[in-house]
């Protein structure tokens, strides 16, 4: 049988240390030659792509990677990300260039924050739109945002919008102006009404997202002798204290409901868990429902369960030992038989693997069931696809 | 000469509280000053500086009631630094209306596309993305209603293309030979371009809804570079022998040319420079001993001042007119041995 807690421990060590990895130096000398070259090639795309991998390697960035980060941010719109980079560029040389982009996005842009339905999106639009092209893709950009999320925390160019059918003007100042946006009115085509204009993004429906929930990977069980249950001369014959590490597989679905982060969902799922060397073997068959919670690339999933096992081995709890059978050597007894009751199960995941519509996931998971005389628990730590929660990227 | 430049205002040669003036550009940095460009509105002028090896800069400087603010350089993205990358070469500014210059531009060796540019706005913006027309693109010119026609070489021959002001593009001529200088008829119905043909360049008018096409002018010589004035069509002329340079006028299409100066200095890039109401042209000599003045005359022929200089080799003229004065910019060598050609802006309105 495998060490149960040593293994725990080394799998908890390793699933926490996944996302959180010190400074990749080599990498980040390789992304910042690599910024340079698409920047020199306009390809600011690719440095967007580029300076958010540079992000990613939790290394502190050069002045250059800073400003070319607020570039790309500015051929893609994104103007208030421009402008953040733009300030951590000025910490480490306040250029005169830097100066003049900051002073310049403070001149002709202003700071807002649209709060509206994901669900019901509004539509941002300005009537007339500025013949400067980053300013027109700062536009493009925030109301592709708004339609995405529903929301937008950001910078636009000085003027008037409207979004959902709230009119407001974006002038300069160092403060969010707060936009709120109501019920948005969905197709104005009613009969005998005139078409105003379209005010919503279009509605999104119930489900944010689906797909199927494939997971296996070891798994340990632990089920400890009953108390309290009679004896030889009662019903009960209960195996020993059984510890057995074996497999762990599931299969099952999973819908996501809500569209704003966390997007919350529900998961259900049919499970095998198997224990197996040793005296004893345990083969445990459950259904789960579970509501799933997934937070950035994590996902959380807890409810109820409930399971069927059945078990073979060799070792009778001691308990049994008494009345009739006292003197028995119970360790040497056979037995089997089945059991099945209700529990609960848990898992905390993390996704790292991008699989277009699915996520590469490693899980820790543990359940607990009673079948009313003994306790189960399992713990597992499995590997496998969960459907991805599509996002819009910022 | 630009970096140790300075702002001569001479508003007291004019008069007290006239508001003429005159004074140098200054700019940071040495080259040749090359091809002022009025804004609409005149509050601006955009010029080039070529050092004549490899760069060639851009600045642009604010022309307020009685002074040329200092120029501001602009950059392309794409530097590593924030001063931009080496071996960037920008040019041929357009201004369309709201400020902003539109030009070519040029990055470490690479293609030619078409950048904006607005007075404090930071660095230039690309306008067309590769992804929508690939290659060169060049020679910019922006309508009244800031449609802006270029020349791209997409298919291998350059053609003109425009972009509408929603940002639609669309390709205007598709002939095997090269277009050059497409300019627009102020309202953006129609415009002219030079076309090369048998090795000199011809000029068409096209009309943008139908795409016919005339020619204004051909034979002998290059007829190039045209712009709208009053109605009429001005451009440069070489037919009297190779870079004998005239300024002619035509009324329409395959009308008779006359000449408006004859003998003038070839401006780098830049077309006829007209007022921006269509009613003065100035220009330069090439002949040495005529080159210390600029000439500016006045269309329907009443009229030519001669705008006197202490300086020599003056060229590339550009007039603006805003607030009912009449400021004119052109190029010179300060002095005769001077390295560099400077900028210099003028108040001319008391002399017409």
């Amino acid at each position: 049988m495998m060490p149960i807690l040593p293994t725990l421990f080394v799998s908890a060590a390793l699933f926490t240390a996944l996302p959180a990895f010190a400074c990749d130096e080599a990498e980040k000398l390789r992304l910042a030659e690599e910024i340079s070259r698409l920047a020199a090639k306009n390809a600011w795309t690719g440095v967007e792509r580029s300076y958010t991998a540079l992000l990613a390697t939790r290394c502190e960035l050069k002045f250059e990677s800073y400003w070319l980060g607020s570039e790309s941010a500015r051929f893609l719109g994104k103007t208030f990300e421009q402008f953040e980079r733009l300030e951590l560029a000025k910490k480490i040389d306040a250029q005169p260039q830097v100066l003049d982009s900051l002073a310049a996005i403070e001149g002709n842009y202003g700071r807002i924050d649209i709060h509206g339905d994901v669900r019901h999106p509004p539509l941002l639009t300005r009537a007339d739109m500025p013949f400067a092209p980053d300013q027109r893709k700062s536009i493009e950009w925030a109301a592709q945002v708004v339609t995405a999320t529903g929301s937008l925390h950001g910078m636009l160019p000085f003027g008037d919008y409207d979004v959902g059918g709230v009119k407001f003007a974006v002038a300069a100042g160092p403060d969010f102006q707060p936009v709120t946006v109501g019920k948005v009115r969905a197709a104005p085509v009613a009969k005998g009404e005139e078409a105003g204009p379209e005010q919503t993004a279009g509605s999104k429906g119930a489900i944010n997202y689906a797909g199927p929930v494939v997971l296996v990977g070891p798994g340990f069980l632990l089920t400890a002798a009953p108390e309290g249950v009679e004896g030889a001369n009662g019903i009960e014959v209960q195996p020993d204290s059984v510890r057995a590490a074996g497999v762990v597989a599931e299969l099952g679905a999973e819908i996501g409901l809500t569209y704003s982060a966390p997007e919350a969902g529900l998961a259900l799922v049919v499970g095998y868990g198997g224990g197996f060397g040793g005296a004893h073997t345990f083969h445990q068959f459950s259904g789960w429902a579970a509501g799933v919670l997934r937070p950035g690339q994590a996902r959380i999933a807890l409810g109820p369960s409930y399971q069927l096992v059945a078990g073979k081995g060799q070792g009778i709890y001691e308990a049994f030992a008494q009345g009739d059978a006292d003197g028995i050597a119970v360790s040497g007894l056979d037995y089997s038989g089945y059991s099945w009751g209700a529990g609960v199960r848990g898992s905390v995941g993390y996704g790292l693997l991008d699989l277009d519509n699915l996520r590469g996931v490693v899980e820790l998971g543990s359940a607990w069931h009673s079948d009313g005389a003994r306790s189960f628990l399992g713990f597992g730590m499995t590997f496998g696809i969960v459907p991805a929660v599509p996002r819009f990227e910022q | 000469m630009g970096q140790i430049g300075k702002i001569a205002l001479c508003a007291a040669l004019f008069g007290v509280g006239a508001p003429a003036f005159a004074g140098e550009v200054r700019y940071v940095g040495e080259g040749h000053a090359y091809n002022p460009m009025w804004s609409r509105d005149g509050k601006y002028l955009a010029f080039e500086v070529n050092q004549l090896a490899g760069d060639v800069e851009m600045f642009v400087s604010e022309v307020t009631g009685a002074i040329a603010k200092d120029a501001v350089k602009v950059t392309l993205p794409g530097g590593t630094t924030a001063y931009g990358g080496k071996n960037q070469v920008l040019e041929n500014a357009t201004w369309v209306k709201g400020n902003v210059a539109v030009f070519e531009g040029s990055n470490q060796g690479g293609q030619f596309r078409l950048y904006t540019y607005q007075p404090g706005g930071g660095a230039a913006t690309e306008l067309i993305p590769t992804t929508q027309v690939p290659g060169d693109l060049t020679f910019p010119h922006a309508a009244d209603n800031n449609s802006l026609a270029f020349v791209s070489d997409a298919t291998g021959a350059g053609d003109v293309r425009i972009r509408n002001p929603a940002g639609a593009l669309s390709q205007i001529t598709t002939t095997s030979a090269p277009e050059v200088f497409p300019t627009w008829l102020p309202d953006a119905t129609e415009m002219a371009f030079s076309r090369k043909t048998n090795n000199t360049e011809d000029l068409f008018e096209i009309i943008v809804a139908t795409k016919a096409e005339a020619t204004i002018s051909g034979g002998g010589g290059d007829q190039t570079r045209p712009v709208y004035a009053a109605g009429k069509l001005l451009f440069f002329d070489d037919s009297r022998g190779d870079n004998v340079w005239d300024v002619v006028i035509v009324d329409s299409p395959g009308a008779t040319k006359r000449a408006m100066a004859k003998g003038i200095r070839l401006p780098l890039r830049s077309r006829p420079a007209v007022s921006p109401d269509g009613k003065y042209l100035a220009f330069t000599y090439d002949d040495p001993t005529k080159s210390g003045k600029v000439v500016v005359t006045a269309l329907d022929g009443s009229a030519s001042v001669d705008i006197n200089t202490q300086f020599t080799a003056c060229g590339e003229p550009a007039l603006s007119f805003a607030n009912g004065r009449y400021i004119l910019a052109y190029t010179a060598l300060p002095s005769a041995n001077a390295a560099w050609r400077f900028l210099y802006v003028e108040d001319i309105t008391d002399k017409l």
